[in-house]
């Protein structure tokens, strides 16, 4: 696997109080009514991605990372609500922005300029009554870069986005339907829509979890790939260690609403300090401690 | 009432103890139950201020006042007596047909789920029974068997049959296909016992929802048939046809004699919707 | 959405069209057999109930009513499959012939009323799904609910006492035209057409204004189904992954709308073409309240007379334009939706 990917630009500050993180989120806090009242999913939550960062959300089900993140982008519908928290964005139209407290239109035009999106099932994105090439003008043009190009030149953009993303017959692919792909080339065109308008942080929701395993390998390392070439930022959400391991410089660690532990990927393998950490990491096959660093290195990052 | 059996992660519950509780919870559906029972038994209940089925002198198309209530309409009925007396008149003919309709149907329907091939072609054909407006149905069937009140039941009944029907099939395949069927019939229950032990429990939430619903919709479809002077003899009270009464008066500003019938059957057909939707929600699973 | 007129397609539609002549079969057989088992007795509506035996004997000997029950079916069927409906007992004049005479005012009312029922509709059950859960959607589901619950007659009779008598913006409820109105000549028999072919604004002006009552009073009840199931797939559309992926890529809470719009089409046109098929009778009562002189109104009143060929007419008629709107149906549900046809 191309090892440089993890040797992206620039020291990470172990803390979240840099400048140089493009997403910095505090106290973000988020409730749902239940059964027995109205249970907070998200407790006081901090997190944030560098610059030209692969950062990892990990966790399990359930225990806060979607949710986390969709409260950030303004997702979250009533009745569930955000209650507290702030998330800065450095955004290409505005500055930093607090995408908490921004109106509607504002941050409308942060998801469609600089932020894109990949989420777990490529067939629930895409429209399955509208042709693709539709959806992906329709897309495009949500960004401000975009927003008064052609109809031509975004056709040009779109195909060329797909072969970006090793889809080999664009044109078949722009002129057809979603259920006529398979999920792998489903997903790549999911990718495609979130990279072709070149924004700065790529957010991608278990975004092989629904695919087979050989497929799931090729997808991420497309991802990252692209990812770096764009100069763009990535958090990954997925219960996934492995591909944390693999992928992330950084990870955040999940449990029942709070982050746990925040580390490198180095720290968070061989100086685990939170209990739950190391069970998640037990689970996984994995040994906490313990065997030469070399041996579980080798074995983690293969 | 037994609690529950649970099997392979699927919980299945017998009708769970205190339904009546459930469905009756909120205040407001409690008020509609209550609302549908009064205006339908209070004819015999309580002493009427004045007889419905005997005109009063000299006091027609009186609008509402201390004397009378509801007012009186062109033959000098006092109104409020007279819509009191309709209810207890239209609403258990309701109810005796949705009786009846449920009565055929959710048998007929339990027996398709055990039959398969030759239920999936009734259904066809019940669909397109479906699509026929069943208030024109009704007037064909009342119509073409006699004018009387049995066969206004029998009418009502047969429109629904269907709907009834095509619902417990439908629960009653998904449930078919479920798991701890599949396990019954492992250790070799009879089709019998898996519908009545397995199947019927849970269908019963539906069926009681569905009933309300028809019980409504048979509210207007009766008051539909008032209207048109089917099935009814004058000086029988009958909601619609206490509404026929005073229709060329609204054209001439005499609202009352069509306000408070009409408002009775909304408030009654709203409030068994209102029943309806409470029994599916609380208990259809 | 491009040109989708393909093999698989004819074929598709072929298939549909075949299976037309079969059900009116089925229906035809349906009407006859309705009508023809019932016990009450024709000639006795006819001549009254104190003509004497040999009279009403003859009468039914002349209706055909004494012939066995297979040869009164296979003529009835014989004469079907030339077009021919039969006489009806009372007018003694073609079925055919009065049904067609009656038939468009029925249309026009029905076709306006299904306008307005689905403008109504959508709109109250698109804002019901948009703010599901919130107090703009139990405004929105009360109102589905009441709009249910009134009997259209009622509705209609309110209508008349508030617009006609309190307002007074609206013509009397006399018919179509109202009193002292001359028809303009029969192009369809539908008089808001036909008067504009003809040029005459004024008779124009005058059934608008008639057919403003009833067409009112169905659509709002009729909104009520469509509101429903409006209200259901929207909102369902507007909870799924695509609307989640649509807001994270910016787009416009108007935008996500439409696309929610969109899934949900299918059911929403399945069941207005449902709704249409059954207005065709169900407006009956509404062309009785206002002396529309419908096809409904007249079937009330021939089923009321216990008048045979008309009943049985008016159900072959009636089950074949539900048949005819059901294959249209098909036809737009496989333009519209490309899963279905592209395998």
């Amino acid at each position: 696997m191309n090892a440089s990917i993890l040797h992206i630009e620039g020291a990470l500050t172990a803390g979240t109080n840099a400048s140089a993180e493009l997403l910095d989120v505090t106290g973000l806090t988020t409730s749902f009514p239940t059964a027995s009242g109205r249970t907070r999913v998200v407790k006081d939550v901090t997190f944030g991605v560098g610059r030209g960062n692969i950062t990892g959300i990990v966790g399990e089900s359930g225990s806060g990372k979607s949710i986390s993140v969709k409260s950030v982008l303004g997702l979250v519908r009533a009745p569930g609500r955000v209650e507290a928290g702030r998330a800065l964005f450095q955004s290409s139209g505005s500055g930093e922005i607090d995408l908490l407290a921004a109106t509607p239109r504002e941050r409308r035009a942060v998801l469609g300029t600089d932020i894109g999106f990949v989420i777990q099932n490529p067939f629930g994105a895409l429209n399955p009554v509208v042709p693709i090439r539709k959806q992906f003008r329709t897309v495009l043009k949500a960004s401000l870069n975009f927003s008064g190009t052609s109809t031509s030149k975004l056709d040009t953009i779109a195909h060329e986005a797909l072969a970006q993303v090793g889809i080999n017959d664009p044109a078949r692919v722009l002129d057809g339907y979603p259920h006529q792909l398979s999920g792998g080339m489903a997903q790549r065109v999911v990718i495609a829509f979130a990279l072709a308008r070149r924004p700065k942080l790529v957010i991608a929701d278990e975004p092989t979890t629904a695919l087979d395993l050989t497929v799931q390998r090729q997808i991420l390392d497309l991802m990252a790939a692209r990812a770096a070439e764009l100069h763009a930022s990535v958090l990954l959400i997925t219960h996934d260690l492995g591909v944390v391991a693999h992928y992330c410089r950084d990870a955040f660690v999940f449990y029942k609403g709070s982050v746990v532990e925040y580390g490198t990927v180095e720290d968070l393998f061989y100086r685990t300090k939170h209990p739950y950490t190391k069970q998640l990491i037990a689970a996984s096959g994995g040994r906490a401690e313990g065997g030469t660093a070399e041996e579980e290195k080798t074995a983690w990052l293969s | 009432m037994s609690a529950g059996v649970q099997n392979a992660g699927m919980q299945v519950s017998a009708v769970q103890p205190s339904w009546i509780r459930r469905l009756l919870g909120a205040p407001l559906i409690l008020a509609a139950f209550v609302l549908v029972v009064v205006l339908a038994t209070a004819h015999w209940i309580v002493p009427l201020p004045y007889n419905p089925i005997m005109p009063g002198a000299g006091s027609s198309l009186q609008p509402p006042s201390l004397e009378h209530w509801f007012g009186t309409d062109r033959f000098g009925f006092d109104l409020f007596s007279r819509t009191l007396a309709a209810g207890s008149r239209d609403i258990p003919l309701a109810l005796a047909g949705t009786l009846l309709s449920a009565a055929i149907g959710v048998p007929l329907g339990l027996l398709s789920v055990t039959r398969g091939r030759a239920g999936e072609l009734i259904m066809r054909g019940l669909d397109a029974f479906q699509a026929f407006p069943l208030v024109v149905l009704a007037v064909a069937i009342v119509a073409l068997t006699g004018n009387r009140l049995e066969n206004v039941v029998l009418a009502i009944a047969i429109i629904n049959v269907p709907r009834f029907m095509r619902l417990v099939r439908a629960q009653g395949l998904s449930i078919r296909e479920s798991r701890f069927v599949e396990a019954a019939r492992t250790y070799g229950a009879s089709w019998m016992r898996i519908l009545s032990y397995h199947i019927l429990p849970n269908v019963t939430g539906v069926i009681i929802a569905q009933s309300s619903l028809t019980a409504a919709h048979s509210i207007v479809v009766i008051a539909a048939l008032s209207f048109l002077g089917i099935g009814i003899s004058p000086p029988q009270a009958s909601w619609g046809a206490m509404i026929q009464s005073g229709a060329q008066n609204m054209a001439t500003g005499q609202w009352w004699v069509v306000l408070f019938p009409g408002l009775a059957v909304l408030l009654t057909v709203a409030s068994l919707n209102a029943l309806a939707e409470a029994a599916d929600r609380r208990l259809a699973q | 959405m491009g040109t989708r007129l393909d093999r698989p397609f004819l074929i598709l539609v072929g298939k549909r069209l075949l299976a037309i002549p079969l059900s009116l079969i089925v229906v035809a057989t349906f009407a006859f057999g309705l009508v023809a088992l019932i016990p009450g007795d024709p000639a006795v509506h006819i001549l009254g109930q104190f003509a004497s035996d040999e009279e009403l004997a003859r009468l039914r000997g002349e209706l055909g009513l004494t012939r066995p029950f297979l040869v009164r079916y296979l003529a009835f069927m014989g004469q079907l499959a030339q077009g021919d409906l039969g006489t009806s007992f009372f007018s003694r004049r073609p079925v055919l012939e009065e049904i067609g005479r009656y038939l468009p005012a029925t249309i026009e009312l029905v076709v306006l009323s299904m306008i307005g029922a689905v403008l109504i509709g959508l709109v109250v059950g698109g804002i019901g799904a948009y703010y599901r859960g919130r107090w703009q959607d139990r405004i929105a589901s009360g109102s589905i609910t009441l709009f249910q619950s009134v009997p259209d007659f009622l509705l209609a009779l309110l209508l008349i006492f508030f617009l006609f008598f309190l307002l007074g913006v609206v013509p009397p409820p006399v018919g179509r035209l109202g009193f002292g109105a001359a028809t303009p000549p029969a192009v369809t028999g539908m008089l808001l057409i036909d008067s504009l072919i003809a040029g005459d604004f004024d008779t124009f002006r005058r059934a608008a204004a008639a057919s403003v009552m009833p067409v009112l009073a169905l659509s709002i009840v009729y909104s009520a189904y469509i509101g429903k199931i409006s209200r259901t797939t929207v909102s369902a559309a507007l909870q799924s992954d695509q609307a989640l992926y649509a807001r994270a890529c910016g787009l416009s809470e108007w935008r996500v709308f439409t696309y929610a719009l969109l899934q949900a089409r299918t059911p929403i046109l399945t069941y207005g073409a449902i709704l249409f098929g059954s207005l065709i009778g169900g407006a009956a009562i509404i062309e009785t309240v206002f002396a529309w002189r419908g096809v409904g109104e007249w079937a009330l009143q021939s089923m009321l007379k216990l008048d045979m060929p008309a009943i049985q007419g008016f159900i072959v008629v009636a089950g074949g334009i539900t048949l005819l709107l059901y294959l249209l149906l098909d036809i737009l549900v496989l333009l519209l939706d490309p899963r279905i046809r592209l395998r």
